[in-house]
């Protein structure tokens, strides 16, 4: 389904806070092109430009005509970050009031929804670079103690490695359900296959018949899974994939489009990351992340309500 | 328009816990039936059972079959033990997740608006009974510090005490807006009018016409208001007063609908009224919670950011 103005005006305001808030977007800096986020949403440029207006009437960007849409000025962005999160805290807390927490109790009341039991999440891939991004994002954005498995030793062992019978959850991508579901099933445990906002698999397919496409990796057997999945897309022969500490990063041609996993960007350091590679954005799906929170709330509340 | 459930139910709630209050229901006491509220109310029966069934949910109710509506045994006003809905808060922190907090920084994130800056009150009123609730709630769900000011004492001095020009944010009364502006001219101090939450007056007006209802208070001044609140309605003068420690509570009927102020509660003692009714903790209307919290949040929001670039 084609995405409607105010699901993209979402979507790049999303970007744009977040984008500052990481440091990954300075005030000032270029925003892409109304022509190139029609491409990456597959809309009627038109729409993309209403969602840039809304934005500018947000005063989060500034369009100047014929050179391009730049974001706004310091204040003007941090004061809408700053109301922004204002007016959510006030509803949140609100929304708390309406049922009887305190505010001042509200922190509290989050923190036991989410640090009452320590959640163990096994993260079940077949190549570090898809490990990490798992492991990492699951760690980072929701609290759990995660820890990577690789599909390998799943397979291998006369039992379950160790760190998937301590799991709490086992967490895979859509590429291994068929080697997790069975053993969480023997197990007894719940697993979840984790879905990504926006699938680089899919916007990879969409731009390798306009071009070539670089992939920066670690993992060797990263490349050899993504060469497997477009052997027969058009223009398979433009992708190329790059190992790090293997391959010369410097012949990517400038404004080459460039995919640099999250493990990649870690052994890389901040220097060493291709200019133009394409940002990273949290890349759990709003359901995926629904799911691990509920999951984490579910279990955190249980054990609130178990007497010790 | 017709209302809506979720409209129906909140209806219902607050007039359950307004009848708490007045001491007119009990635990294990029967409520009106889905027909004849439906008819009061002028919804569809299956809207008001719907709404029955989501307070049953809630622990407030219990529906059995063919003998009617119940309050539960183990009913207690939601103020005293909130359970947190898991999907509430699988919401606040996919919201969080959104506005680009992850979960584990959103207790401390949270705090941070809250209390980075240690806020100080005064709450202006003139009588102790509001001077008692007001502060009392502004402490307890807020966290802020407050004094509490008795506008008497200011009009015998005749200057606001430095509280008042401390403070950093005025907190008052409707009653009373004018006379606070005029003690605190425009030096840029916020000033905050508190709404009472208007279900009990409600319920009570609507008890007026037909019984008496009692208020138990301690400050004589706040039994004045209190007619001077009713004056006019239909019923006034079955409004009744007693002043602690002046009139006899002795003299209040066993079933009549009674309503205790905070501080009259700390008070009466061991008084077989306080088992007829139920605590009641929250006073300030959504408008004004909303108001406060505002202030608080982007208070600390601005220091935060100050400190940043700092």
């Amino acid at each position: 389904m084609a995405l409607r103005r105010t699901q993209i005006a979402d979507h790049l305001r999303q970007r744009l806070l977040s984008g500052v808030q990481l440091g990954t977007l300075a005030h000032g800096k270029k925003l892409s092109s109304v022509r190139e986020l029609a491409a990456e949403f597959e809309v009627d440029p038109r729409v993309v430009m209403a969602a840039y207006s809304e934005l500018e009437r947000e005063g989060l960007v500034e369009v100047r005509s014929r050179s391009g849409i730049f974001v706004a000025a310091a204040d003007a962005v941090e004061g809408q970050l700053q109301r922004r999160t204002a007016d959510w805290m006030v509803n949140v807390l609100m929304e708390g009031l309406g049922r009887g927490i305190a505010a001042r109790e509200f922190p509290d009341r989050v923190r036991q929804s989410l640090e009452t039991v320590r959640l163990r999440v096994a993260c079940i891939e077949c190549n570090h670079d898809q490990i990490a991004s798992l492991s990492n994002e699951l760690h980072d954005d929701y609290g759990v103690d995660a820890s990577g498995v690789d599909t390998y030793t799943l397979m291998s062992g006369p039992e379950p490695p160790t760190d998937v019978q301590r799991a709490d959850l086992l967490v895979t991508t859509r590429f291994h359900t068929v080697e997790v579901e069975p053993v969480a099933r023997s197990l007894g445990k719940p697993w979840m296959v984790a879905e990504l906002r926006v699938d680089p698999f899919v916007d990879i397919a969409r731009r390798l018949p306009h071009g070539p496409v670089y992939f920066v990796l670690a993992d060797p057997r990263f490349a050899g899974k993504l060469e497997r999945i477009y052997r027969e897309s058009p223009g398979a022969s433009n992708l190329h994939t790059l190992v790090t500490g293997r391959d010369d990063l410097s012949q990517i041609p400038e404004g080459a489009p460039t995919y640099v996993t999250r493990l990649a960007r870690e052994r890389l350091g901040e220097k060493g990351i291709p200019r133009q590679s394409i940002p990273e954005e949290r890349t759990f799906s709003r359901e995926t992340s629904r799911q691990i929170f509920s999951f984490i709330v579910r279990a955190n509340l249980d054990a609130i309500d178990r007497p010790s | 328009m017709i209302p809506r459930r979720a409209e129906v139910t909140d209806t219902i709630r607050r007039r359950l816990f307004s009848a708490m209050h007045l001491g007119l229901v009990k635990q294990g006491g029967r409520l009106p039936s889905v027909r004849e509220l439906g008819q009061e109310l002028e919804v569809d029966p299956r809207v008001v059972l719907a709404a029955y069934r989501k307070l049953e949910a809630e622990g407030l109710v219990e529906l059995r079959q063919r003998s009617g509506i119940f309050v539960a045994p183990a009913a207690t006003l939601r103020h005293s033990d909130p359970e947190v809905p898991a999907n509430w808060m699988v919401e606040v922190l996919m919201q969080g997740l959104l506005h680009g907090t992850p979960a584990l920084k959103m207790p401390d994130g949270l705090h941070r608006c809250l209390e980075t800056l240690r806020l100080h009150a005064v709450v202006v009123e003139c009588n102790a009974d509001q001077l008692y609730s007001v502060p009392a709630e502004l402490r307890r769900d807020y966290g802020l510090e407050v004094t509490a000011v008795d506008l008497d004492s200011l009009d015998r001095n005749g200057w606001p005490p430095a509280a008042i020009r401390q403070a950093d944010i005025l907190v008052t009364t409707p009653f009373h807006k004018a006379q606070v502006d005029r003690l605190a001219p425009d030096h840029g101090t916020p000033k905050v009018v508190i709404t009472m939450c208007s279900d009990l007056f409600v319920e009570v007006k609507r008890l007026l016409p037909a019984t008496p209802v009692y208020f138990v208070v301690v400050d004589p001044r706040f039994a004045v208001k209190l007619h001077k609140i009713f004056e006019g309605d239909a019923g006034a003068s079955n409004l009744r007063t007693l002043v602690i420690g002046q009139e006899d509570l002795g003299t209040i009927p066993a079933e009549a609908p009674t309503y205790l102020t905070q501080l009259a509660r700390q008070r009466v003692g061991d008084s077989p009224l306080l088992r007829r009714v139920w605590p009641e903790v929250r006073i300030f209307s959504d408008e004004s919670a909303r108001h406060i919290l505002s202030f608080i949040v982007r208070a600390n929001l601005q220091a935060l950011a100050g400190m940043k670039r700092a």
